[in-house]
């Protein structure tokens, strides 16, 4: 049977891990390790291959929730996770130095993946950076061309995790 | 093509009347509009009778309903005055027809859209008659003021932070004091001007909400399917980006309406049509979008057809068991 799975992508530190962990109904299986000196001020352990989650769905069948490393040296990973996926979430962190750049990287990677399926975009730690904001990044999108949900999210509930993964499968729909 | 309209609780006389007016209606537009009342695409209803009341609450929601009454206090979208006459009923024959599918094979009562382009009775929904419209005139003359609703907390609206203070809640599921806020009439809040020194104390004392939220919830609770003054159903929108449902509260239908409107371009009533929500659903939708600025007027551009992207029934089911396991 075909896997059924949703990918979860984003920048260092966005809440991948913690995204998958709120709606996984096993303890999210991680990859982490020890972060180096450069990512260590924002993280004390960073993912290097995959998260990996599941949720039952009403008709037995498992829905795979996959969580890609966040590292632009692991994008190799990216597209093998993404294969047969049923789309994308991507999330970014607005404290980060270059959210835009962020988010730029990971369309220009997931592009063709986004086209064929679709993405929504969660923007995390709002609360700390309040700039870009909603505007900025939806003004982003449209100059590439890109018609996608962007939502301010905290991940860590559990809520604004289902509102993303059912604003994707909305956008799946039609 | 053929038009199916049906009445209810209509007196003898009124639904012979509106027969007669099918006759005319067809001869004068070239329609084929014929009067079944278990097979109705659009309702009459005479929302003066009790039985036409309880019918009007129970299928507002999901069905293509005309009040007929002497004043339109429903503020429903389609709407006959008491008593008939033959130019208001023939128009409404017309604009129906204009958007109304044709009768199915079936001939099942239709959920999907009709609409009409202005006819008479037409209302319109005109936020600055509720809170929406208050926090409107707010934001755009940038002084704080306090709203205060006899029953409700003080609502403190400072424009320079985007937000509302008030007493901590829970608007996702707003009780029925907060819903008074979304529901009252405008001219029931008085209203008064924050000093600058107490703004500091509000800020601290009290739990803020976006302005954006109160919009929202304001504009969905008292559209009562009506479409926003100024706008028409007719022309082709689409939303220049997706609500951001984190601090808007949304039922899960608002969620596809979203996607449908962010990918197309089309009528309300084709909104409607292609997403299988009904009229009202969609108008009270559209007006929270518009009040928020996320609609785009499309007025040149050609709208979808009347389908939806095909979807496989394997994938269908999929999607419907991800939502169904969400709303868990």
């Amino acid at each position: 049977m075909k896997e059924i799975k949703l990918v979860f992508t984003g920048s260092m530190g966005a809440g991948k891990t913690t995204a998958i962990s709120a709606l996984s109904e096993i303890p999210v299986i991680n990859t982490d390790v020890n972060a180096t000196d450069e990512v260590i001020a924002r993280k004390a352990t960073t993912t290097v291959a995959l998260d990996y989650g599941e949720m039952t769905l009403p008709d037995g069948q498992k829905l795979r929730l996959y969580g890609t490393p966040g590292q632009e040296r692991f994008a190799y990973m990216w597209k093998i996770l993404m294969q047969g996926a049923l789309g994308l979430i991507i999330l970014v962190d607005n404290a980060g130095e270059n959210p835009l750049g962020d988010l730029d990287l990971y369309l220009k990677h997931f592009r063709e993946d986004i086209e064929k399926t679709t993405a929504v975009i969660g923007i995390t730690r709002m609360d700390l950076a309040n700039k870009p904001n909603l505007a900025a990044y939806n003004d982003f999108l449209r100059n590439k061309n890109l018609q996608l949900p962007v939502f301010s999210v905290d991940v860590r509930r559990k809520h604004n995790v289902v509102m993303m993964v059912q604003a994707l499968v909305a956008m799946l729909e039609y | 093509m053929q038009y199916i309209l049906a009445t209810y609780a209509l007196e003898k006389s009124d639904r012979l009347f509106i027969n007669s007016m099918l006759g005319m209606a067809n001869k004068k537009f070239g329609l084929q509009w014929r009067l079944d009342d278990n097979n109705g695409q659009a309702t009459v209803v005479d929302v003066e009778t009790p039985e036409g009341r309880t019918f009007w609450q129970t299928n507002q929601a999901h069905k293509t309903l005309i009040a007929y009454a002497q004043t339109n206090t429903y503020r429903a979208t389609y709407f006959l005055e008491k008593p008939l006459k033959v130019q208001q009923v023939t128009e409404l024959l017309k604009s129906l027809a204009d958007n109304l599918s044709p009768a199915s094979a079936s001939n099942a009562v239709s959920p999907n859209a009709s609409s009409q382009n202005n006819p008479a009775g037409l209302a319109h929904y005109q936020p600055n008659d509720f809170l929406g419209g208050l926090l409107k005139k707010i934001l755009a003359v940038e002084q704080p003021y306090t709203l205060q609703l006899a029953g409700t907390p003080p609502l403190h609206v400072i424009p320079e932070d985007k937000q509302c203070y008030s007493v901590e809640m829970d608007l996702f599921e707003p009780n029925p004091i907060q819903k008074m806020w979304f529901k009252s009439p405008a001219d029931q809040f008085q209203k008064q001007p924050i000093e600058t020194a107490r703004l500091t104390l509000i800020r601290e004392e009290f739990t803020s909400y976006p302005i954006d939220t109160f919009l929202w919830l304001s504009t969905l609770n008292s559209s009562n399917g009506s479409l926003l003054v100024g706008h028409n159903l007719p022309t082709p929108v689409r939303l220049k980006e997706y609500p951001n449902f984190s601090i808007l509260p949304y039922e899960s239908f608002q969620m596809q309406l979203a996607a449908f409107m962010l990918k197309n371009t089309a009528s309300i009533p084709r909104i409607a049509a292609n997403t299988r929500q009904s009229m009202p659903a969609v108008i009270n939708f559209y007006n929270a979008c518009a009040m928020l600025e996320l609609v785009l007027i499309e007025k040149t551009a050609k709208e979808i057809p009347e389908t939806t992207k095909t979807l496989s029934s394997d994938k269908k089911n999929l999607l419907k068991n991800i939502f169904q396991r969400l709303m868990g």
